[in-house]
């Protein structure tokens, strides 16, 4: 520790703390704009100028270190003189457009020029003019003339994101923020820098002209968009979201969220929205009132739950509360324990046991990745991920069918689909017995997690034989002293919400056991295709595009004599609806949900659902009613919690956890190869735009949203005499789809890699309920140049 | 990249014990063949080297001998700070602009001059300065810069990149 003098107040800080961070101890604010606590002092913009005594010349408080006994004044004369000089010469050229600047009301150049700043400016030369509108890319615009040249946004690029796509062009005074000739600036993560952005100079296409800071109502939120659950602020004006704003959480998001998260709101005021419920009549959904929707489906669920003919499908896109509302729906009011959350290829959504916290991948040694594409499926948790490679030197080892594309060095370790199970068990009984063997890279990684002090598993969630399999190893690794721990990355945002709370068929709230078991998804489509099943209600799912067998899953919503859909969109699933619920939003209601490392988190109602649309809790209690059971089901939050908590209390359930229920469609096989190449075994890909929900309907993700592609190895392209960017047509057990070929040497021989959950070309007509399927693939014919 | 580039590139990275201390004379490599330094060179060389593109145009765009758009054969870099001004060089830029008929960062239609005003060429003491490709040439009066013009008009230019 080290004791100084701040404006004659003591302060003890830790060796190498930066003045500038202990001045904050004493709550000193000494103005900033290139330093940013997240990132390394670059010391570029001089502001922070303080005074050390002993030292002649004024030093930079963001990049000085604190020694001990140092005496530092940060309000003297000499200090206020520079900091008046720095400004004027950072507003030489300053365009001084604050009153048409997005930033005005929250810029840190105004603030601290009302503070410190000279009251006019001296120059009697014209200023310098640059570009004021420089499109940098889907997300951002870029107003050169505001832009100080301080770096947080390129370093941001650099050290966080670590993908160095952003940078600083030309030099001296025609220096620019750009990018590679030119072109778009392309990050999940863009959307960051226009907050770090001290200035106005990187502004948010979504919220450019849309409102000022000062008029801009705020609600604390948890973002949904995918199950690591970051923190961020909702701003709002005159009832509708203006835009999202980070709310630091130190243990999840880092203070960053991606742009997934950050730009999906907009979808809430599209056509597609539901915003009154619809009943069909003569083949057409028709608007209805709520009331006249909840007595067509108290009726009909209540007449197939008597015959014991119903099935409940959803829960991962509820809260915490609504999610144990529908449960108790299903068990105490439909009495029926056909109630499953899972409408993906994911079967659990927790670890049994030894379940890691976010936080553990920043100081491991190494991590395991199998099967989850993390910056497609949960890009905040890859930022942590890139954090601990690129700075704390950790090892990534990636496990898949195919090689992604990560932004920082790793091991790529192939496997096929249904193969990954005997390596996990080949891993852990190598590192138990303390003799790896096999496989060369199985000895290798073997001595690997041997080697490593502290290593974090992140999984899918897909492959239970894995997953016992990663336990085992897990317990190894900690009876060997180390420190190891397990992550499931999530399908939907609260799918471990959705399992904590019982909607799964053999599990009640907090993962009490059920004595009569019901039937999971696939079981339930599959009855329900079969005839077997009068009636099914989905809660905020879309099997039609989702579920891996799609055929199933269409036949099933066919051929089911009456389908309830509560949905805040008109989805593939709710177009076979017979009645569909207008469900709000997780902007219009409150609750918790609960992310991929059991966390669980409030969130706030930032907005007034539309006139006619509920929240599930409502629609769910107003059914219990309408059906008799006036007792069972309040749509109130606050009740919905406490009964799930002591539900919780009373499960008392320890580690490890019962595991949901799987069906005999949930080990995919490992599959041979095609020799012959007349069939291709097709690998779904993830992408974080992708989607038929909000995703599909949100024009502020439609420059961002992804083309569905199938992407072929250079020497199977060869074969099928196929060339970069022809349309194919890929044929599956369930129909077909084209489009464009890519060739991409990462691609494994003799499969095909396949964009999922894309409206246009559902990938889930080619699969089966395991998720794995095999397509012929045929070139379209040339097209005929057509002429006028 | 083609083979030949990617030879080239594995001899100049042989050359230091940082890959990346390749670039610039990648760059130069690049510059020679195309005329500039193409977007395709940029990316050969993030690739080269393990950068980014963007990193590469960062650096690429940093240099005033390194060009991102193609230019003319005879390079005229006149220096614009304080020395050069105070012994005629604005007088000359304006001479050489109204000569050539072109302008600051412009290349003449036939394609033979390009024209810039660059910072400091480290001439002071033989002010105004004047650099022709890799040339300097000092004390450069209207006068002088028109027998200069004589003798690009029969002379080849000289290459804009120094010689192995």
């Amino acid at each position: 520790m080290v004791k100084l003098l701040i404006d004659g107040q003591e302060v003890t800080v830790p060796d190498g703390t930066l003045v500038v961070e202990a001045a904050k101890e004493l709550g000193t604010q000494i103005p900033v704009y290139c330093y940013h606590p997240k990132m390394d002092p670059a010391g570029l913009c001089r502001i922070c100028l303080v005074e050390i005594e002993k030292i002649p010349k004024l030093q930079i408080a963001c990049a000085t270190r604190v020694t001990e006994g140092m005496v530092v004044h940060t309000m003297s004369p000499k200090v206020a003189e520079a900091r008046r000089g720095v400004l004027e010469f950072l507003l030489l050229n300053h365009p001084l457009d604050c009153p048409i600047c997005d930033k005005g009301g929250e810029c840190d150049l105004q603030d601290f020029t009302m503070e410190y700043g000279p009251g006019a400016s001296r120059l009697t030369e014209p200023k310098l003019h640059k570009p004021k509108r420089v499109d940098l890319g889907p997300t951002i615009v870029l107003d050169e003339e505001r832009c100080i040249l301080c770096r947080r946004c390129t370093r941001f690029d650099d050290e966080i994101a670590q993908e160095r796509n952003l940078v600083v062009v030309e030099r001296g005074h025609s220096s620019l923020i750009g990018t590679v000739d030119g072109g778009d600036y392309e990050s999940y993560f863009s959307g960051n820098t226009t907050e770090i952005c001290p200035v106005g100079a990187l502004t948010s296409k979504a919220y450019r002209f849309r409102a000022r800071p000062w008029d801009l109502g705020h609600a604390d939120s948890v973002c949904t968009q995918c199950s690591v659950g970051c923190n961020y602020r909702v701003d709002t004006r005159f009832g509708k979201i203006m835009r999202t704003f980070t709310r630091e959480n130190p243990a999840v998001d880092g203070g960053w969220i991606c742009d997934r998260g950050r730009y999906t709101f907009n979808y809430l005021y599209e056509s597609a929205r539901v915003r009154q419920p619809l009943i069909r009549r003569d083949r057409e959904l028709e608007r209805a009132t709520l009331s006249e929707a909840l007595a067509v489906t108290a009726e009909k669920l209540g007449a197939a739950a008597a015959a014991g003919r119903v099935g409940v499908i959803g829960g991962g896109r509820l809260s915490d509360e609504e999610a144990f509302a529908l449960q108790r729906f299903a068990r105490e009011v439909l009495r029926t324990n056909n109630i499953d959350h899972r409408a993906r290829l994911q079967k659990y959504a927790s670890p049994a046991r030894f379940g890691a916290r976010l936080t553990d991948i920043d100081d491991a040694d190494l991590i395991l990745v199998f099967g989850a594409v993390t910056p497609e499926q949960a890009p905040i948790l890859d930022l942590r991920i890139r954090r601990a490679v690129a700075r704390h030197g950790a090892r990534l080892v990636f496990v898949g069918p195919f090689k992604p594309e990560l932004a920082v060095p790793f091991d790529y370790v192939e496997y096929t689909t249904g193969a990954i199970g005997d390596l996990m068990e080949a891993l852990a009984s190598g590192v138990a017995r303390g003799v790896p063997d096999g496989a060369p890279f199985v000895a290798e990684l073997s001595k690997a997690l041997s080697d490593a002090g502290k290593i974090v598993a992140v999984h899918n969630g897909r492959n239970v034989v894995a997953a016992t399999a990663l336990e085992r190893l897990v317990e190894t690794l900690r009876g060997n002293d180390k420190s190891a721990g397990i992550l499931v990355v999530g399908s939907q945002g609260n799918a471990r919400g959705a399992e904590a709370a019982g909607c799964v068929p053999n599990l009640g709230p907090g993962y009490a056991p059920v004595s009569n078991p019901g039937l999971t998804t696939t079981e339930m489509l599959q009855a329900a295709a079969a005839g077997k099943l009068d009636a099914l209600f989905i809660v905020g799912a879309n099997p039609a595009l989702t579920f891996p067998d799609g055929g199933l899953a269409r036949k099933a919503l066919e051929t089911v004599p009456f389908l309830a859909v509560s949905d805040q969109l008109l989805t593939e699933t709710a177009s076979f609806a017979d009645v569909v619920f207008a469900a709000a939003s997780q902007f219009e209601k409150r609750g918790h949900v609960t992310n991929l490392e059991g966390r669980r988190q409030a969130f706030a109602q930032a907005i007034e659902a539309p006139v006619h649309v509920a929240a599930d809790a409502a629609i769910l209690a107003g059914l219990a009613n309408a059906m008799g059971r006036i007792d069972v089901l309040f749509d109130d939050p606050d009740w919905l919690f406490s009964r799930l908590e002591m539900a919780e209390q009373a499960a008392g359930t320890k580690e490890p956890l019962p595991r949901p229920k799987l069906d005999s469609a949930a080990a995919p096989q490992a599959e041979a190869l095609d020799a012959q190449r007349k069939t291709f075994a097709v690998i779904p890909v993830p992408k974080l735009y992708a989607g038929g929900g909000a995703a599909a309907h949100d024009p502020g993700l439609e420059p961002m949203r992804p083309q569905p592609r199938a992407i072929f190895s250079e020497d199977d392209a060869l074969l099928l005499g196929i060339a970069d960017g022809r349309i194919v047509t890929l044929a599956g057990r369930n129909g077909s789809i084209t489009v464009p070929a890519r060739i991409d040497a990462r691609t494994p021989a003799g499969s095909v890699l396949v964009t999922a959950d894309m409206p246009d070309a559902p990938v889930n007509r080619l699969l089966d309920a395991s998720g794995t399927g095999r397509v012929t693939v045929t070139p379209a014919e040339a097209r005929r140049e057509v002429t006028a | 990249m083609t083979p030949e580039r990617l030879a080239r590139g594995q001899e100049l990275i042989a050359r230091y014990p940082q890959p990346q201390s390749a670039l610039i004379p990648f760059l130069q490599y690049c510059q020679e063949q195309d005329g500039y330094v193409t977007l395709q060179a940029m990316k050969d060389a993030g690739e080269l080297v393990g950068v980014t593109p963007g990193e590469v145009e960062s650096i690429a765009s940093f240099y005033t001998l390194l060009f991102k758009e193609r230019v003319g054969k005879h390079i005229i870099q006149v220096c614009r700070t304080l020395s050069c001004s105070l012994r005629g060089a604005d007088e000359l830029q304006s001479y050489i602009k109204r000569k050539l008929g072109i302008g600051h960062l412009e290349t003449s239609a036939d394609g033979r001059f390009y024209y810039e005003e660059v910072e400091c060429l480290a001439a002071c003491d033989r002010a105004p300065c004047l650099q022709h490709n890799l040339e300097f040439h000092y004390d450069v009066t209207p006068a002088a810069f028109d027998q200069l013009l004589e003798a690009w008009q029969t002379q080849p230019p000289q290459p804009a990149m120094p010689a192995e």
